[in-house]
């Protein structure tokens, strides 16, 4: 697919995050512009404190931008109020924690029938097959009913891309999402990812693991709060 | 099916058991002290006014000195507002029980199927008695044993034995119970008075007034007068007009004295589990934090969230309801049926009073729910990205002055210093804990104040009486004979003749006080020892000079010190200067003059009517033998007595009544003890949870297990103790209140309410103890917790 077929899901123009800290104002996001099309499987990378968490806070509406235009979805984020930003992340967004942040006294299903019971979506018996169904997806089906502290941290972790998945978003955005894992729990979670991607869902992931951000179509590089490389060859600060 | 969101509500609330049990035990125990309290009211209230309307109380009594026909009763029934009016006859016996006399008051009914004044009522045994068999009022058992089937031998007042067949119980519900007076009562038929040696007609007449709550105590006072003119025309002086208080039974006055403490505790208490619950559900939320983010970032509006956890609270509530009410109508029969024997009513049965089963629906889902939404409210507001960084690490201790000052503190040793600091890490906690404990502690140390004032109070009111016994005598005699008879029993230090009567105040506007009982002493009394509070006391030799006990200014709020007292005593009336007040012994207002003068009203100078006898027991000796000694001294002299009391009889009057107050005080203390206790455990433990991170880093970096439990064992004890001094300055205005408002109710003038040394120390033994025992658990927990899973935890 040629980039100008595919629309973009994320767009940011000169986004500046900044933090007032004791020490003073503290710049985390230093005029970031930024391009994501549907469909994209792309890792930002970089040192910590370079930005990443930022960037993917500010995307998924849990952080907002000090100045500058986020546009994710075709929805303008400077424009939501901050009480309409549960249900547009509920369904636009699946977010994935590198420690998977399953309500540990809820089971695995239950987990994933959660976004689905806060959006309103469908019948009780709908959300129960679709999060079956989800389950089944991610190798998971059999572990349904068990509380998520005595499943693996894989299993948790699909678990996690599962409930990212239950409102059918289309975009996915992962924090980490195979820093807690060993190696071949870390490829599978990688391998979900792909098939997710060329299903055409975006999934943006913040990752350390230079390796695995090479095997991405796409690696964005932050370096002190500004994108030195946008994966396409150039850079994309302002 | 409930939707996956109520679901977790379920699960955590039996995931979390620890947590549950303390919410919910927080609410219980709130909504339990306002339901039994308020229950046990509702049922005494109930009992109460079942015992005064089957009691048909008199409107007043009028006692003649010398027995009147029967048919004399018949033209007082008939003027103009009398309602009912019975004759009966009251004489003073004795009473054998084990190898002691006791006093007994005999009353003869004349009609005991159609009784329409003072009513007596069939309990146990027979009714009504043969000839020659005698019913006790049921509350004698409190002072002596005498089995129903048993004979018993009486003692008349010449001097005779006779013995008769205590044949039942009987119940007079209007009338106070037997400890009260320290009295037995009895009931028999004249047939069997007469056999006794005594006049079969009667010497008392009981009225009830038409419409007598309604037309107050001055007309139905004016109404005794006539019946007091009626007799007298028909020649029977009358001695004595009782006029109780219209309209509520005697145990009134003692029931609200107890509700006034049980009302204010139950509050207290609802006050203390409020912040616990307010201070649980804070720590509940501030636990959840990570997973309101997490709700919050796959969808959740802060609304859905917040709905979520007062739904938790909602939950906890109707726990606590599960729990709390049984318990608190249990709680609420045994105290109603504690109480209703205290003061000879009928127990009320084990019932939901519907006025305290509103109570507790409100209170225990309002409370919750109220405490806890600021808490909601805020741990909802939370940003997904701040409730995803939380780590249960304090991040914004250090900055204000407190911490400045904790932080300056030097020389501790590092886990006290760490402990101190963490004391005041979460401030608003800090407050809520504090806020819980303190005020418990404040509850806690009022009532031990409250307590030390009652037992004060008790031990002025004791050292009034300055006599070992006291002989009333059938007929008044020559004071020097019965003296001088007195005089000669061994250890005998002091004997005085008093006078006794009863006087009117005729007021300035023309209208009459109630009866007024007046004592006549001799000048330079030694067998009381009045404490003046107003004036001074009466000098010898003084002419018209009167003392009065200050409970009088209650009904005679003009009288002042100097003022021109005009009183009516038997029917004369002379003007008397009102040279002093004076703390009162009873509950009674009484006035004091000098026998001189109160004998040159009523006519018997120079006679006495009761002998008050002050003596050096000898080892062994007990005011009991003092009496039996003094009584048989008189009646050899020819002197027929009708009655002793000792002091030990008084003491155990007056002693009933704040032993009682004090017993439900002390129970009172203990369950807010155990409120308290759970409070700190709580928190401690919450604290602990809360930091579980921090434990594991300092067993990172080399802390043992003792230096873990040093730590937060300190945290528990320093809380404990500014608990405790918190506590302990708030309990000085509230002691004054809550003695204010019991002593009002039960003396009619404030308790004195200094704080109790003894108990506030003993209260920091206790706060600290129970610091000790809410921190130990948490703080051995504490020092269990793995390094490698606590890190890892997220």
């Amino acid at each position: 697919m040629s980039e100008e077929a595919r629309p973009a899901i994320i767009e940011l123009t000169d986004v500046v995050k900044e933090y007032r800290t004791d020490a003073g104002p503290f710049r985390a996001l230093d005029g970031v512009s930024l391009r994501i099309d549907a469909g994209e499987l792309v890792a930002i990378v970089g040192r910590s404190g370079s930005g990443k968490s930022t960037l993917l806070n500010i995307v998924t509406a849990i952080d907002r931008a000090t100045s500058g235009s986020v546009v994710v979805a075709g929805t303008e984020l400077g424009g939501l109020a901050e009480r309409q930003t549960p249900r547009w992340r509920g369904t636009t967004v699946g977010v994935i924690f590198q420690f998977f942040q399953l309500l540990p006294t809820l089971t695995i299903l239950e987990n994933v029938i959660l976004p689905m019971d806060f959006a309103g979506r469908g019948s009780a018996r709908e959300r129960r097959e679709r999060a079956l169904g989800l389950l089944e997806s991610v190798g998971l089906a059999d572990q349904a009913g068990k509380l998520p502290l005595s499943t693996s941290g894989g299993q948790q972790q699909r678990a996690a891309i599962a409930r990212a998945l239950a409102n059918d978003p289309p975009l996915l955005v992962a924090d980490e999402p195979t820093g807690n894992l060993d190696s071949a729990t870390a490829e599978a979670v990688f391998s979900l990812f792909r098939e997710l991607a060329a299903s055409g869902k975006t999934v943006v992931m913040v990752t350390h693991d230079s390796e695995l951000a090479n095997r991405t179509e796409r690696a964005i590089r932050m370096v002190d709060g500004r994108v030195v490389d946008d994966g396409r060859g150039g850079s994309a600060t302002a | 099916m409930i939707g996956v969101r109520w679901r977790k509500v379920l699960r955590d609330l039996t995931h979390l058991r620890s947590r549950t049990i303390l919410v919910v035990a927080s609410i219980a125990i709130g909504v339990v002290a306002v339901g039994t309290t308020t229950g046990a009211r509702s049922a005494l209230d109930r009992s109460l006014a079942d015992a005064y309307r089957l009691a048909q109380s008199s409107s007043f009594a009028v006692y003649t000195a010398e027995p009147f026909d029967p048919e004399l009763v018949e033209p007082i029934r008939r003027i103009r507002g009398v309602e009912v009016a019975e004759g009966r006859r009251t004489v003073s016996v004795r009473i054998r029980t084990g190898e002691t006399w006791r006093d007994l008051q005999l009353t003869a009914i004349p009609d005991w199927e159609d009784q329409h004044v003072d009513a007596l009522l069939p309990h146990v045994g027979a009714w009504p008695p043969d000839r020659g068999e005698l019913l006790l009022e049921r509350s004698t058992g409190t002072l002596a044993d005498l089995p129903v089937g048993s004979g018993a031998r009486i003692e008349l007042p010449d001097g005779r034995e006779e013995e008769i067949r205590i044949a039942g119980l009987a119940w007079e519900p209007g009338a106070s119970p037997a400890y009260y007076f320290g009295r037995l009562s009895g009931y028999v038929t004249f047939e069997t008075l007469a056999d006794l040696g005594f006049d079969e007609r009667f010497q008392e007449v009981r009225v009830r007034a038409a419409d007598a709550a309604a037309i107050g105590p001055v007309t139905i006072r004016a109404l005794a007068d006539a019946v007091r003119l009626r007799l007298e025309r028909a020649g029977h002086p009358v001695t004595f007009i009782l006029q109780p208080p219209a309209g509520s039974h005697p145990a009134q006055e003692l029931l609200d004295a107890v509700f006034v403490i049980l009302g204010g505790l139950g509050a207290l208490s609802l006050v203390v589990s409020g912040f616990l619950v307010a201070n649980t559900i804070g720590v509940v939320l501030t636990q959840q934090t990570r997973q309101i983010g997490v709700m919050k970032a796959v969808g959740a509006a802060r609304g859905a969230v917040a709905l979520l956890y007062l739904g938790l609270v909602a939950a906890y509530a109707l726990l606590a309801l599960a729990i709390a009410i049984p318990a608190a109508m249990l709680l609420g029969f045994l105290l109603s049926g504690f109480v209703a024997s205290l003061v000879n009513l009928d127990a009320p049965g084990l019932t939901l009073e519907p006025a305290a089963l509103l109570l507790m629906l409100g209170v225990g889902l309002l409370v919750p729910l109220a405490a806890g939404i600021v808490p909601v409210v805020r741990g909802t507001g939370v940003t997904v990205q701040a409730a995803l960084r939380y780590t249960g690490v304090a991040e914004t201790y250090g900055h204000g002055l407190l911490d400045r000052l904790v932080a300056a503190l030097r020389g501790l040793p590092r886990p006290a210093l760490l402990a101190l600091r963490n004391t005041f890490r979460r401030k608003g906690r800090l407050l809520l804990t504090l806020a819980a404990l303190a005020f418990g502690s404040a509850v806690a140390m009022t009532l031990f104040s409250v307590r030390d004032g009652l037992r004060r109070e008790m031990t002025e009111t004791f050292s009034y009486f300055a006599f070992n016994v006291r002989v009333d005598l059938a007929r008044p005699v020559r004071s020097e004979a019965a003296i001088a008879a007195v005089e000669r029993v061994p250890g005998v230090t002091a004997v005085e003749g008093w006078q006794y009567g009863s006087a009117l105040r005729l007021r300035p506007d023309g209208s009459e006080s109630g009866t007024l009982p007046i004592f006549g002493l001799p000048a330079e009394v030694r067998t009381v020892r009045p404490r003046v509070e107003q004036g001074r006391w009466l000098l010898p030799d003084e002419g018209r000079a009167l003392v009065a006990t200050t409970n009088l200014l209650r009904d005679e709020p003009d009288l002042r010190i100097g003022d021109q007292v005009r009183l009516k005593i038997r029917g004369r009336t002379a003007d008397w200067t009102l040279v002093g007040l004076i703390r009162s012994p009873t509950m009674e207002p009484t006035l004091y003059m000098s026998d001189r003068s109160l004998g040159e009203m009523t006519g018997a100078l120079g006679r006495t009517s009761m002998v008050a006898i002050q003596a050096q027991l000898p080892p062994g000796g007990t005011d009991a033998d003092l009496a039996v000694a003094a009584r048989a001294a008189l009646e050899e002299a020819g002197i027929d007595v009708t009655g002793t009391s000792t002091l030990g009889d008084i003491a155990k009057t007056v002693g009933t009544l704040f032993d009682t107050l004090i017993l439900i005080i002390t129970a009172m203390a203990f369950l807010l003890g155990i409120v308290g206790a759970l409070g700190l455990a709580g928190t401690m433990t919450m604290n602990v949870v809360e930091r579980s991170r921090e434990i594991g880093i300092l067993r990172a970096v080399g802390a043992g297990d003792r230096a873990i439990i040093q730590v937060v064992l300190a945290e528990g004890l320093a809380i404990g103790f500014l608990a405790w001094a918190v506590g302990a300055l708030l309990a000085i205005p509230l002691a004054m209140l809550l003695a204010g408002a019991i002593g009002e109710a039960l003396l009619q003038r404030p308790l004195p309410a200094s704080p109790s040394v003894l108990g506030f120390a003993l209260w920091l033994g206790v706060v600290l103890f129970l610091a000790t025992v809410g921190s130990l658990l948490p703080a051995w927990r504490a020092s269990r917790l793995p390094v490698r899973e606590i890190l890892a935890y997220e």
